[in-house]
């Protein structure tokens, strides 16, 4: 793990903009001690300084035309007089409504359920045609009933071939027929290592 | 700042007196920031009107603290925020302006010579992101301290000195590389 230290007078920048913008009135003893022996330091405060002189110099706030002034105050009388005329009717007006509002409102917010099964599911209408729907179902069930009648008379249908080597176990007491033990026998004789 | 009872009662002689001082003296400052940070010419004074009108339901609160000029500000950025908020508040003009004249750096502890270094370093600050000219312009137009910048934007005051930090070296690569051309 890497731990840079500020060193030197990096670790004065902090100081520096604080004594240049006032926030500090007097540097810190320790940065006071640098500045007296460090001119990079002291440069650059002075640089700092001489920024903020100018951007206060640039930034002053110019004055406003009288006419705005006037606009203004007239405005903000204006307002507060809009409320005064307003405020002593509108506070009793507005809790009687409040009120009116709360005992209209209660027992409908009392009797309903929480939740509608009509605000759960969303029914989407079906404007297409139902005839076709019928018919393309319809058509769909004579095409697997087909291909189930077809798979009764042959194995084409099936996924996969009637030739393949099945070893179905054999039910207890079922013996197995010729081929059967004739395959049984060579698997057994391979399995040992025997020459057939 | 804590918010206090609301006064909406018809104005006496001594509010509307304080009322009227208060647009004459803080008008200055709120037409500085909301053009300077907000760049919406068109709709500063609108603003700034609407600033007071908003103090002015509150006139107790703005009379019984000791700083309305950080009061109307905090009200004044909300106005804008809530207005601009879909709009890009960002002066493009700044950037023209910025290439218009070749600039020479200030000399240090000195104020700015003549009036094209201080359109120069204003058209520097206006090309500053917002979140720094902000900063520049509360402490220079605003004329509040750095404690009462961070509590008008909600950041700690670190922030807020790092933040002018940044802005400062913005500003002087901007004026020093201006002055290489």
């Amino acid at each position: 793990m890497n731990i840079e230290y500020e060193t030197g007078c990096e670790q004065f920048s902090d100081d520096r903009l604080r004594l240049a913008t006032g926030v500090d009135s007097a540097p810190r003893a320790e940065f006071a001690e640098h500045l007296t022996e460090c001119a990079d330091c002291r440069a650059e405060l002075e640089e700092q300084r001489g920024l903020l002189g100018a951007l206060e110099a640039a930034l002053t706030p110019e004055p406003v035309a009288e006419d705005v002034i006037t606009r203004i105050q007239q405005r903000a009388h204006g307002e507060v007089r809009r409320q005064s005329a307003w405020s002593p009717l509108l506070r009793p007006s507005i809790a009687a409504a409040a009120a009116l509002a709360a005992v209209i409102a209660w027992p409908q917010i009392w009797e309903r359920p929480a939740v509608t099964p009509d605000e759960t599911f969303e029914t989407v209408p079906w404007d297409g045609d139902v005839t076709y729907a019928a018919d393309e179902v319809e058509t769909r069930i004579e095409t697997m009933e087909g291909i189930l009648q077809r798979a009764e008379g042959s194995d084409s249908y099936l996924p996969w071939s009637a030739d393949d080597d099945w070893d179905m176990p054999l039910a207890e007491g079922e013996l197995p027929d010729a081929d059967t033990a004739r395959s049984l026998e060579r698997r057994t004789v391979r399995a040992n290592g025997a020459v057939t | 700042m804590s918010v206090r009872t609301r006064d909406r009662g018809p104005l006496g002689s001594g509010e509307r007196d304080y009322l009227d001082a208060l647009v004459r003296d803080a008008s200055p400052r709120l037409f500085a920031y909301v053009r300077r940070v907000f760049g919406k010419s068109d709709e500063v004074e609108d603003i700034v009107a609407e600033t007071f009108c908003r103090a002015a339901g509150n006139l107790a609160a703005l009379r019984g603290g000791d700083r309305p000029v950080l009061y109307l500000l905090t009200i004044a950025r909300n106005l804008c925020r809530d207005r601009f908020r879909r709009q890009k508040p960002v002066d493009n003009a700044a950037t023209d302006r910025l290439a218009e004249h070749p600039a020479r750096p200030f000399a240090s502890g000195t104020v700015p010579a003549d009036d094209e270094q201080i359109e120069r370093l204003q058209a520097a600050v206006a090309a500053l992101p917002e979140n720094l000219r902000e900063i520049v312009v509360l402490r220079m137009s605003g004329d509040l301290k750095f404690e009462e910048i961070a509590e008008l934007l909600h950041i700690p005051l670190g922030t807020a000195l790092s933040r002018m930090h940044t802005a400062m070296g913005k500003l002087r690569q901007t004026m020093s590389v201006a002055h290489e051309h």
